[in-house]
C-alpha cells in the first residue's frame, strides 16, 4: 500500500527547461504530489537502490513510474535502464524513456534492455504537454501494476 | 757335268717347272684380279680407274653409278674434269700433274652435284699405281654427305647451348660435370675448365644436398624430366634462384648415361614476386588503416548527429516550450501583435525542428548500405501513391501510370525516391485544374530510365544545377513549403546505386525528373 508521502514518479532530466515544461504538464494533469527528481544518472540510481542521499529509503517503496532521459551527466539513460531491469527488486517499475534523440539505435537498445515504451520529446509545446499528461495517466491511472 | 739326255731331261724337268710355275702365278694372279674385282663390284665407295697418260676413265663401279646416276659408259673415255660433277672442282691436269709428282692426291670435302641436281659432299682420294706393266690412277669416292649433316646439326646444337642465357651442363650419374656452356659460366661464374670434371655438390647449399639425389634417384628410375626451384651457390659465394629441369641422357641402346641439366636464373623473377607479396601486404595493411580511420570517422559522423538530433532539438523545445506558456498564462495581458509575434517563434522553432530531422536522415544515408534486390516497381509505386492519398485529397489529380519494369536496387530507399519525386510533382501542381502526374519508364542505351513529369510551377532550367542541393530551394516557402532537402535525399540514393538524375523544365508548363539506378535487372 502506499503511503500518503511515497513517491509515483521519478522524473530524471538534466534540463532545466525539459525539467519546468515537464513538471507544469504534470502540474496542470493533476499529477505533480509526489514526484521525485533526479538530475543525472547517478542519482537516479542512488534513489533507485536506496544508496547515499537515499540510504533510508525502503527500497520495496517503488515509484508507479520513471521517466527517464537518456542523455545524462555522470551515468547515462542507457545504463540506469539497464541496472534496473537487470534487478529482480526493480525489473518490474515501468520505466518510460523520454528523450530528444529519434535514432533507431536507442530505440532499439532500449527496447532490447526491457523499456516499457520509447517516447521522443515533441518540439511542439502542445504536443510536448499533451504527451507529458497521457503518459502520467496512462501509468498511473490506467496502468494495473502487480501487486507487491 | 752330265749328258745331253740328262741336260736334255733336266732342261724338260726345269721347263716343266717353270710352266708350272707360271701356271700358278697366273692362277694366283687371276684369283688375286678376281678378288679385286669382287671388292671393286660390291665396294661401298665410288672407284674410278683412270689412265695414268691421258686421265681418261678406263673403269667406273657400280656405288659411283649408282652415286652420279651417270651409266658406266656414260663415263668411261671421259676425264674426270669432264663429268659435270666434277668440272667445277677438279681441273684434270693439275689433278694429273699433282698425282705424277706425289703419287697421291686427297680432296677432304668436294662439293658435287649428281645428274639430277642433287647436292652431295664426297671425300675423294687419287692413288696411282703399278698394275701389271702400267702405271693406273684410281680414285676413290666416298659419299660423306650424311655425316656432314651431321656435324652441321651438332655444331649448330653446340651453338644453340652455348649462346643460351640458361645454364646447360651435363653429368654422368655420379654427378660429375661433363659439359659446361657460357650460361653456366656467367650464372655460377665458374668456367668449364674449372667445372668439367669435378663434382656438381660444389653448386649445392649445404642444405640442399639432399635433393640433388633425390633428383637423381628420380631419373634412374625412369621419370624423363625433373623440374625444380630450389637455391644455388655461385663461386662467389651468393645464392641464387634458379628454375632447373633435369632430364636422362641416354645411350643408342636406351641405356641412361647420365643427365643434363638446365638452370635458369629466376632470382629477378624471385626478387619481384617478393616486391608484389611485399606490396600486397603492405596494401592490405593499408586497406586495414584506412578501414579503420573510415569507421573512426563514421563513428564520430554518428555521435555529431547524434548530438544534433538531441542537443540541437532540446533549446528549440524550450524556445517553442516557453513561447506557448507565454500565450497560455499571459496571453490575454498581451495585445493582438505581441501573440502574434510568439506565435511565429514557436512556428520558427518548429520549422528548424524539421530542418534538423531532414538533415538527419539526409546525413544518415551516407552511413546507410545499399542493400539490392529484385523490386516489383509497379507495387512499389501503387505502395508510394496509396501512402501519399492525404496529400491528395481534396484535388483533382490525374495520375498516369507508364509501364514500370521491375528493378534492382535497395527498395527501402528506392521508395524514398519515389515518394520525395510523386509529392513534389504532387505539391508543385497545386492550383493546376486538372493537374497531370505521368510516372513511366523508357529503355535507352541500355538501361532504364524512370520518370515522374508535372504539369505544375516548374523552374526556370538556368538554376537547374541548384536543384539537388541540400537545403537549396527554387521556390519562396509561402507558396510552396518546404525544407529543400527531398530532391538532395533522391540524388543521394541515386549515386549510392550508382546510377543518375536530372531534370528538365519550364517555368509554369511542369518539369520532369529521370533516374536511373545503375543496375538494370536482366
Amino acid at each position: 500500500m502506499n503511503t500518503p508521502n511515497q513517491t509515483e514518479i521519478l522524473l530524471v532530466e538534466d534540463s532545466q527547461d525539459d525539467l519546468d515544461m515537464t513538471l507544469r504538464a504534470l502540474r496542470r494533469a493533476n499529477m505533480a504530489n509526489h514526484i521525485q527528481i533526479a538530475r543525472d544518472g547517478a542519482e537516479a540510481l542512488e534513489f533507485i537502490f536506496c544508496e547515499g542521499a537515499f540510504a533510508t529509503r525502503k527500497i520495496e517503496n517503488i515509484p508507479k513510474l520513471i521517466m527517464l532521459d537518456l542523455k545524462l551527466p555522470k551515468i547515462d539513460g542507457m545504463e540506469v535502464l539497464k541496472r534496473i531491469k537487470g534487478d529482480p527488486r526493480t525489473k518490474m517499475i515501468p520505466v518510460v524513456v523520454l528523450t530528444s534523440s529519434k535514432e533507431q539505435n536507442d530505440v532499439i537498445e532500449s527496447y532490447g534492455l526491457g523499456v516499457n515504451s520509447y517516447i521522443v520529446k515533441p518540439v511542439d509545446f502542445e504536443s510536448f504537454a499533451a504527451t507529458v499528461k497521457n503518459l502520467g495517466m496512462y501509468w498511473l491511472l490506467l496502468n494495473q501494476p502487480p501487486q507487491t | 757335268m752330265s749328258s745331253d739326255n740328262s741336260n736334255g731331261n733336266v732342261a724338260d724337268n726345269e721347263t716343266r717347272k717353270e710352266q708350272a710355275m707360271t701356271w700358278t702365278m697366273e692362277q694366283a694372279l687371276r684369283a688375286s684380279e678376281l678378288s679385286y674385282r669382287r671388292l671393286f663390284e660390291a665396294a661401298r665407295d665410288g672407284i674410278l680407274i683412270l689412265d695414268v697418260d691421258t686421265g681418261r676413265i678406263t673403269d667406273v663401279n657400280p656405288f659411283l653409278v649408282e652415286l652420279l646416276g651417270f651409266s658406266h659408259d656414260e663415263m668411261v673415255g671421259k676425264t674426270v674434269g669432264d663429268l659435270s660433277p666434277f668440272k667445277d672442282v677438279v681441273s684434270n691436269q693439275t689433278m694429273l700433274e699433282r698425282l705424277q709428282k706425289d703419287g697421291y692426291v686427297r680432296y677432304e670435302n668436294l662439293p658435287l652435284e649428281t645428274k639430277d641436281g642433287r647436292k652431295k659432299a664426297v671425300e675423294f682420294v687419287s692413288n696411282v699405281y703399278q698394275a701389271g706393266d702400267k702405271k693406273v690412277i684410281q680414285c676413290n669416292v666416298r659419299d660423306i654427305t650424311e655425316r656432314k649433316r651431321a656435324e652441321l646439326a651438332l655444331i649448330r646444337l653446340a651453338a644453340i647451348v652455348e649462346s643460351s642465357d640458361d645454364a646447360i651442363m651435363g653429368k654422368d650419374l655420379n654427378g660429375i660435370i661433363t659439359n659446361w656452356n657460357k650460361g653456366a659460366e656467367k650464372i655460377f661464374g665458374y668456367t668449364a675448365v674449372e667445372m668439367t670434371g669435378t663434382s656438381i655438390m660444389r653448386l649445392i647449399p649445404a642444405d640442399r644436398k639432399d635433393e640433388e639425389n633425390h633428383g637423381m634417384e628420380n631419373i634412374k628410375r625412369g621419370k624423363s624430366v625433373e623440374h625444380f626451384e630450389t637455391l644455388r651457390q655461385t663461386k662467389d659465394g651468393r645464392l641464387i634462384n634458379v628454375a632447373i629441369t633435369i632430364s636422362a641422357i641416354k645411350d643408342a641402346l636406351g641405356e641412361i648415361i647420365g643427365v643434363s641439366k638446365v638452370a635458369h636464373d629466376i632470382t629477378d623473377r624471385k626478387a619481384a614476386e617478393e616486391k608484389i607479396h611485399q606490396l600486397n601486404t603492405d596494401l592490405e595493411q593499408r586497406v586495414v588503416e584506412r578501414t579503420a580511420q573510415l569507421e573512426a570517422a563514421n563513428k564520430e559522423l554518428e555521435a555529431f548527429s547524434y548530438s544534433i538530433s538531441h542537443d540541437l532539438r532540446a533549446p528549440l523545445r524550450a524556445v517553442n516550450g516557453f513561447a506557448g506558456i507565454v500565450l497560455e498564462d499571459f496571453g490575454p495581458q498581451l495585445p493582438e501583435e505581441g501573440r502574434g509575434y510568439l506565435e511565429r517563434i514557436r512556428a520558427g522553432a518548429l520549422r528548424m525542428g524539421v530542418l534538423i530531422d531532414d538533415l538527419l536522415a539526409f546525413s544518415r544515408l551516407s552511413r546507410q548500405s545499399v542493400n539490392r534486390q529484385n523490386v516489383n516497381t509497379v507495387k512499389l509505386v501503387q505502395n508510394v501513391l496509396d501512402e501519399l492519398k492525404p496529400q491528395r485529397d481534396g484535388r483533382q489529380i490525374e495520375i498516369k501510370t507508364g509501364e514500370l519494369p521491375a528493378c534492382h536496387g535497395d527498395s527501402a530507399l528506392l521508395k524514398q525516391i519515389w515518394v520525395n519525386l510523386i509529392s513534389n510533382a504532387v505539391k508543385y501542381t497545386r492550383g493546376r485544374e486538372p493537374a497531370i502526374v505521368e510516372i513511366g519508364c523508357t529503355h535507352e542505351d541500355g538501361e532504364d530510365v524512370f520518370s515522374v513529369r508535372d504539369n505544375g510551377a516548374g523552374f526556370d532550367m538556368k538554376y537547374a544545377n541548384k536543384l539537388f542541393g541540400v537545403f537549396q530551394r527554387l521556390h519562396r516557402d509561402d507558396q510552396f513549403e518546404g525544407t529543400g532537402v527531398g530532391l538532395a535525399i533522391v540524388q543521394r540514393i541515386v549515386h549510392r546505386h550508382g546510377g543518375r538524375v536530372w531534370a528538365e523544365a519550364k517555368v509554369n508548363e511542369g518539369a520532369t525528373f529521370y533516374f536511373t539506378i545503375g543496375e538494370t535487372k536482366s
